[in-house]
């Protein structure tokens, strides 16, 4: 089969490959008809990620059709089109039954590097490097899924690939992201970064009560699209003085909720920005996070500090006085995606949202390298690539 | 040394291992033998007892040790094993196991997640066999 494999910094190849076998008893082989690039592709595509190795078939939002299905698996068949959510879980640990199933202990087959690095082992992820277990991902033809009773969830024959690929993470990673800030009647959410994760997240702010969504980016697109199709007032954090603007938006308050959907790899000309691109080019920290440091500088004191974007290791300069000070409370980590699918997928089918809005570009797998490139340089207008296999 | 693990599954579901363990202890600790410094390969280990005789012969091989215990308010079975630091077989144990560049600890923590996640989902998370672009 066709796949897209790293094989460095800013080198996707597609590669052919052999096609995924059934390796436990309760794997699926998922035909895959619609696959998505991630903004957390883009961290590995730029080599932050720790633990790829050349050949790694990297994606974890795809959907497609069961083609074939493990001894022990009981609710899938053959012929069942499904989408599959990122995070790799058991259903049986004490995480996955508490509902943390981006932590579950039994899906990573590394978990002793991860408990190297971070004292305990999350879930394993499809695509997306050694640490978090280097399953084969889905930016492929076929991908073998484990635990296929517990994660994919069964699509109506009448909603599209576009309208459900991203129940696979970004529609819940937005969602989650929101609902972490616990809004109440009269809240104001700001939400760092208008890439497909911010926009998720302003749309369910939205859903889930919010008086008022700001977002801040400095992309011009992705700032219309906030506007148009999110409703949201906009900053641009190139033209203005971010905390400055919120605070007078919110009537010197600060907003009740700030999220970042941004991550490791923040922008930014400010004096501790261009220390953290030194710093993160000799290797002295491994995330930048300025997009963080401003949204804690920002938010209302008691308020809720909502970390959608990804980050990998260690920070430098981090004001944790501020957040300490205003008895800020932080949320965090990879979505429990397996929460939000019927949930959300009930929401697609009441027509309160279609995810396709954020869709950009349409191309084939042999273009994904072109894709790659152009969703990290944000040319072409581009804001989100999905992939026809 | 020792290493802990919770595993999510009531203790009365490990009487029969720990049963099976006290049985071969009697015959078997006479004559320990160096740790055999690999691990059941995951696809061996088709179900709960191969996961446990995997864990136990290597605890036998270095006259080590397993205990259970309830954990707090239902949230399962504390699975404790316990081995000499320096594994019996002493130098020979330890390089087998670091030529291998594994420790005897590392081993023994392998046996036991295999086993807890063999009692738990059902199968051990392996990417073994799965594809992978040319290198
Ligand atoms: N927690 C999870 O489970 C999860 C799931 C999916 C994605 N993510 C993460 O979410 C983040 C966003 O993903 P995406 O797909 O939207 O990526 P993206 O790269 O398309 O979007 C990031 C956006 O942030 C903007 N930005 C950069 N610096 C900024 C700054 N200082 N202030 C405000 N905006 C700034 C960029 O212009 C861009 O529009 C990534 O870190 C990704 O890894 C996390
Ligand atoms: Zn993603
Ligand atoms: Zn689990």
């Amino acid at each position: 089969m066709k796949a897209i494999c790293w094989y460095g910094a800013h080198d996707m190849r597609v590669e052919n490959v052999p096609d995924p076998k059934i390796l436990n008893p309760h794997d699926a082989i998922v035909k895959i008809t619609l696959t998505a690039i991630c903004g957390s592709d883009l961290h590995c595509y730029d080599g932050y990620i720790p633990g790829f190795e050349k050949g790694d078939i990297i994606g974890h939002e795809f959907m497609g059709e069961v083609v074939e299905v493990g001894k022990e698996v009981t609710k899938l068949k053959k012929g069942d089109r499904v989408v599959v959510p990122f995070p790799i879980a058991c259903g049986k640990c004490f995480y996955c039954q508490k509902g943390l199933w981006s932590l579950c202990d039994n899906s990573n087959p590394n978990a002793a590097v991860a408990e190297m690095m971070y004292g305990y082992s999350a879930a394993g992820l499809y695509g997306y490097s050694h640490i978090y277990g280097g399953y084969a991902g889905g930016q492929a033809q076929y991908a073998r899924v484990p635990f296929a009773d517990v994660g994919p969830i069964k699509i109506p024959e009448e909603l599209t690939d576009e309208q459900v690929l991203f129940l696979s993470d970004i529609f819940p990673t937005g969602y989650q992201a929101a609902e972490s800030c616990d809004i109440q009647k009269g809240d104001i959410v700001a939400v760092w970064g208008c890439g497909p994760v911010g926009q998720f997240a302003i749309k369910s702010a939205y859903l889930l009560g919010a008086e008022r969504v700001i977002a801040i980016d400095r992309i011009p697109e992705r700032l219309n699209l906030a506007k148009e199709k999110g409703n949201a007032d906009v900053i641009n954090y190139e033209q203005a003085d971010v905390v400055e603007t919120l605070r007078a938006m919110t009537g010197g308050r600060g907003p009740d909720g700030c999220i970042d959907g941004v991550g490791l790899e923040a922008h930014g000309k400010t004096i501790d920005a261009m220390f953290d691109k030194v710093e993160q080019t000799l290797r002295m920290e491994s995330d930048r996070p300025t997009a963080l440091r401003q949204a804690i500088q920002a938010c209302r004191k008691g308020g809720v500090l909502s970390i959608a974007g990804v980050y990998g290791g260690l920070i430098d300069k981090f004001n944790l006085g501020a957040a300490f000070a205003k008895g800020l409370i932080f949320r965090m980590g990879q979505t429990h995606v397996h929460n939000y699918l019927r949930p959300l997928l009930e929401r697609i089918q009441h027509g309160e949202i279609d995810p396709s809005f954020i869709i950009t570009h349409r191309m084939g797998l042999e273009e994904a390298p072109h894709g790659y490139e152009i969703f990290k340089n944000k040319q072409d207008n581009c804001i989100k690539v999905v992939l026809k296999p | 040394m020792e290493k802990v693990m919770t595993i999510n599954r009531p203790p009365e579901d490990f009487a029969q291992f720990k049963q099976d363990f006290d049985d071969t202890y009697h015959i078997e600790v006479m004559m320990p033998t160096a740790p055999t410094g690999k691990t059941t390969p995951t696809q061996q280990i088709k179900n709960e007892w191969d996961a446990w005789h995997a864990l136990k012969e290597r605890l036998i091989a270095c006259a080590g040790n397993v205990q259970f215990a309830q954990a707090p308010n239902g949230r399962g079975t504390e699975v404790r094993v316990s081995f000499p630091y320096s594994a019996p077989g002493g130098m020979v144990g330890s390089m087998l196991a670091k030529a291998l560049d594994k420790s005897p600890e590392q081993w023994i923590t392998e046996d036991l997640r295999h086993f807890k996640e063999m009692m738990e989902a059902g199968e051990i998370a392996t990417i073994a066999g799965q594809p992978v672009g040319s290198k």
